[in-house]
């Protein structure tokens, strides 16, 4: 989808199809696009298909007692009893549920809501309430991400049936759409006896599985659109066309973004951008062929199943390399490095220009350790410790209650908040030189001594980040994540060869850390390079200003406050390399030649090894 | 705004997809039954990718199991013949049949009200402190399910598996002393893309299964088949299914009544120790887990003894997990026991 469409009915009528759909059976939209005039079109489309409905916006820092609600300090104190506070969700019970920047909602806020719309009620266990309510929503995500940021998280957007692309198209005055509010509430009726063959459920499943969606959620999301939209055609059975159309807007777009960040799989890329009308063209087809007999259909089943397999397998049979290097890494690699460099790097933020901000308290006022409670008002995410309340109002109830009528008398001052301690979380970012140079040196070695630095951050469960840079450019090779697994399948994925734009290379590793900064978690770089840099920041050869570049860069690293870590795996370590680490303000570590022989030895005796070391 | 409400007032997550109507899945309905059948197993913990109905197994378990006796309006599920005594209801008891409680524990929970806490309203109203029993006190006997258990804060989890492990629930907090028993099956599902859960953890719970979605096209087609077919119309869609439930909760009844007289041979108890021993599994507990697992699984089936194919059946469940691993190593544990099975039960 890119921004060339301009003036272009076609996206936009899929749109409107889609803003029906979901007015007819509200099975959940994820809306991606930039906040602007198409969408706030759109949006307000499907308000005037759902009128009188209650329409309710969530912003994406919203916590659990928003979404469940919980106890109603202000009312309980003055009624002199329990009473709750109704949380969006539930109050939007039968209505619609707008999730703004839906990406950056924490993962608590996607659990619950995901509950929600798999049970249709909310239950609440907190502050020593216990209620159950029902809540069916509709729910609208609104994607905001763009480039590199994550998109809404897979639980959520698994779950929300619809998706709807407006990234570059534009809604001009003159694009006729009328909303047809009679047709839906005609459908809404029809809705219930719409019928689906059974032909038409088996080409629905085979298309999923052509399209590699693994989850069974998006069928009967389509299955619930092409009934709707059958509905929305005053029939009661759903024809070709209307299976055509789930399949756009429930599938493929998903299929699209599964095949977006999968570039690093070989073949794949071929796949990922075909033209965008072939790519509406042949779930038509696949549905036509599947609806047209059951046995053809099993037939293209298996390819696709077979090919879901094999797209595996290379994982599992990564270079045998492996062993020797890792123990060879090990023999180098002093334990418990990255908690020693997590503490320099608290110690140089302590020191440094950023003193006195604390970047790790941020999501401290939540979850953590239990830290007691101090008095304070309750809000903006600091919860009311409840009995602290209590018994600080305990001494003076009988001053307070003169002629009152038996109730506590709570009064502002007493009011007792909870403190938590949380541990920062904390990202480690690697930074792989993968050039040319680099490369015939000890890549793989260098990949040995990550797996280790990765089993670490596995035990302290960190998350970790990939950057690989060679030729003319650094790129994510894997965004934050907290499966190591998918840390060491990147890795065995890992191109080399090329140039050495450490400039570029460290710029990344800034951006990415200063994104990792904005999402409330501490960044670590992990750079691991030969220390060769020939490419400068525009991308051209030369070996003196690639070097300028990359220390303009590191300094200004050293100016945002990351701790970071140098690992030359130069065979002969050059004094730039440390210069480097120094600019940055990071510890600096040379791996120290291995040959063949010597990895040999190690691997073979643990004592040999131990001398090694 | 509304008032507070005791819980089960009618909005419960309405009707429950049918056990036996789940396509699939063959190792996790095993594993929630054979826990089904002997408690002591100690928990099951289902991971897998999305939507491959891991909540929809656990919920379906809650419809099938038989019901138990307990003593007319306890708090705490106490049996009828051996009160614990904490609430008046006890103390003159009456018994009733109540359906066996699986409680979900919300995602947002907080620890006051899943260990129990002061009760509020007569703290407020009447300046009375009163223990108001939480979520673990309504799982007694039952199951305690937590979905996305890796989401789940560190502390809560701590909590849970302690209490499971030692069957009572003490709470010292605000100047209360209960101690009350707390003897639940913990089931936990969670989808390690979503965030790795704790090593330590993991091998507290007796069994762990990988729910995976369906390859083939033909099972794809049924699950989705069933599932449209239960969300048009779950009433007829549960009534097509009545029998096989009614069937398969009078073989969980027998299979419970039976699990005593089951036999475990010096036999049996060797090769499951051989089994652990060439795994290198740490520590008795998977041995336990095994030869539990084995004699609930002869007890299902109506045997009289434990023989290898039960121990083979339950290996990868019951020791997949506690398996000494590499964290990143790609080969899953579970061709690990596999290939162990196949070296220790060849002949």
């Amino acid at each position: 989808m890119t921004a060339a469409h301009g003036y272009d009915p076609g996206p936009w009528q899929l749109a409107v199809q889609a803003a029906h759909l979901f007015a007819v059976d509200p099975c959940g939209v994820v809306l991606c696009a930039q906040p602007g005039a198409t969408r706030a079109a759109w949006l307000a489309l499907v308000s005037d298909l759902m009128p009188g409905v209650p329409w309710r916006r969530v912003p994406a820092h919203v916590d659990a007692t928003g979404l469940l609600g919980g106890l109603d300090l202000a009312a309980t104190l003055a009624a002199g009893r329990p009473l709750a506070t109704t949380g969006v969700l539930a109050a939007s019970d039968g209505g619609v549920v707008e999730l703004a920047m839906a990406e950056r909602l924490g993962a608590t806020a996607v659990g619950i809501i995901a509950a929600v719309l798999d049970d249709a009620v909310i239950a609440l266990e907190r502050d020593g309430l216990a209620i159950r309510r029902a809540a069916r929503c509709a729910v609208i995500a609104l994607d905001e991400s763009a480039g590199d940021d994550a998109p809404v998280a897979p639980a959520l957007a698994d779950r929300l049936g619809l998706r709807v692309v407006l990234d570059g198209v534009r809604v001009t005055p003159d694009i006729a759409f009328t909303p047809d509010r009679a047709a839906v509430s005609r459908a809404r009726a029809l809705l219930a006896e719409v019928a689906v063959s059974d032909a038409q459920l088996t080409a629905l499943t085979e298309v999923a599985a052509e399209l590699r969606l693994s989850s069974l959620r998006p069928v009967l999301a389509a299955l619930r659109v092409a009934r709707a939209a059958a509905a929305l055609d005053g029939m009661t059975r759903v024809d070709e066309m209307h299976l055509a159309l789930a399949v756009s807007l429930v599938m493929l777009p998903r299929a699209r973004q599964q095949l977006a960040p999968a570039g690093d799989q070989h073949g794949e890329e071929d796949a990922g951008q075909p033209d965008q009308r072939g790519d509406l063209e042949r779930p038509d087809e696949a549905a036509h062929d599947g609806a047209a007999t059951a046995d053809e259909a099993g037939a293209a089943g298996s390819p696709a199943a077979s090919g879901e397999t094999s797209g595996s397998t290379p994982a599992q049979d990564a270079p045998p390399a492996g062993d020797s290097e890792l123990d060879a890494a090990a023999a180098c690699l002093p334990p418990g490095l990255l908690e020693h460099l997590a503490r320099l790097g608290a110690a140089q933020r302590a020191g440094g220009r950023r003193a006195g901000r604390a970047t790790g308290a941020v999501r401290a006022a939540t979850r953590g350790r239990p830290l007691g409670s101090r008095p304070g008002r309750p809000g903006s995410g600091v919860r009311l410790d409840l009995v602290a309340t209590l018994r600080a109002a305990a001494p003076w109830q009988r001053l307070r209650a003169r002629g009152a009528s038996g109730r506590v008398a709570v009064r502002q001052e007493d009011l007792r908040v909870r403190r938590f301690k949380a541990r920062a979380e904390m990202t480690t970012v690697f930074v792989i030189d993968a050039s040319g140079s680099s490369a015939a040196h000890r890549l793989a070695e260098a990949k040995g001594a990550i797996e280790l630095l990765l089993a670490e951050c596995y035990v302290r469960r960190d998350r970790v980040a990939v950057i690989t840079f060679r030729g003319a450019s650094a790129e994510v090779l894997l965004a934050p994540t907290r499966s190591l697994v998918r840390a060491k399948r990147a890795l065995a994925h890992m191109p080399a060869g090329g140039g050495t734009p450490l400039a570029a290379a460290l710029e990344a590793s800034r951006a990415l850390a200063e994104r990792v900064a904005s999402e409330g978690s501490r960044a670590q770089i992990v750079l691991l390079t030969d220390g060769r840099p020939n490419v400068n920041l525009a991308g051209c050869g030369g070996g003196d200003a690639a070097m300028r570049d990359a220390l303009v860069v590191a300094r200004g690293l050293r100016a945002d406050g990351h701790a970071a870590l140098v690992i030359d795996v130069a065979p002969r370590p050059r004094p730039f390399t440390a210069e480097c680490a120094a600019v940055m303000g990071a510890a600096y570590l040379a791996l120290p030649r291995a040959d063949a022989a010597t990895i040999a030895a190690a691997a073979s005796t643990p004592a040999q090894r131990s001398q090694l070391a | 705004m509304m008032t507070t409400q005791k819980p089960a007032d009618g909005h419960g997550p309405g009707p429950v997809f049918p056990f036996s109507a789940i396509v699939g899945q063959d190792e996790a309905k095993l594993a929630l039954l054979l826990a089904a059948v002997d408690s002591s197993i100690g928990g099951v913990l289902v991971l897998g990718d999305r939507g491959t109905g891991k909540s929809t197994a656990v919920r379906a378990l809650a419809g099938l199991l038989p019901s138990m006796r307990v003593a007319a309006g306890c708090a705490y599920n106490c049996a009828p013949d051996a009160p614990v005594g904490l609430c008046d209801k006890c103390n003159a008891p009456k018994a009733r049949r109540v359906p066996v409680p699986v409680v979900d524990l919300p995602l947002g929970a907080t620890e006051d009200r899943v260990v129990g806490a002061l009760d509020l309203e007569r703290a407020l109203v009447h300046g009375e402190k009163v223990f108001e029993p939480g979520l673990l006190a309504r799982a007694h006997r039952g199951f305690l399910y937590i979905d996305e258990v890796n989401l789940l804060e560190d502390h809560l989890v701590d909590l849970l598996l302690d209490v499971a492990a030692s069957g009572a629930n003490v709470v010292e907090r605000e100047g209360l002393s209960v101690r009350h028993p707390a003897r639940f099956v913990l089931v936990g599902s969670g989808n390690p893309e979503e965030g790795e859960l704790r090593p330590q953890l993991l091998d507290r719970f007796g069994l762990a299964v990988e729910v995976n979605s369906p390859r083939d096209l033909a099972t794809r087609v049924e699950v989705v088949r069933r599932r449209d077919a239960f969300d048009r119309d779950p009433e007829t869609f549960t009534r097509r299914y009545r029998r096989a439930e009614g069937r398969l909760r009078r073989q969980l009844e027998r299979a419970t009544e039976r699990l005593g007289a089951v036999a475990v041979d010096d036999a049996a108890l060797e090769d499951a120790a051989n089994l652990c021993m060439a795994l290198g599994t740490d520590g008795l507990r998977g041995e336990l887990t095994l030869v539990r697992a084995a004699r609930a699984l002869a007890a299902f089936e109506g045997e009289d003894a434990v023989g290898k194919a039960h121990l083979a059946r339950v290996a990868p469940m019951a020791l997949r997990h506690r398996l000494r691993r590499n964290p990143l190593d790609e080969v899953g544990s579970t061709t690990r026991v596999e290939r162990a099975l196949a070296e220790q039960f060849a002949s």
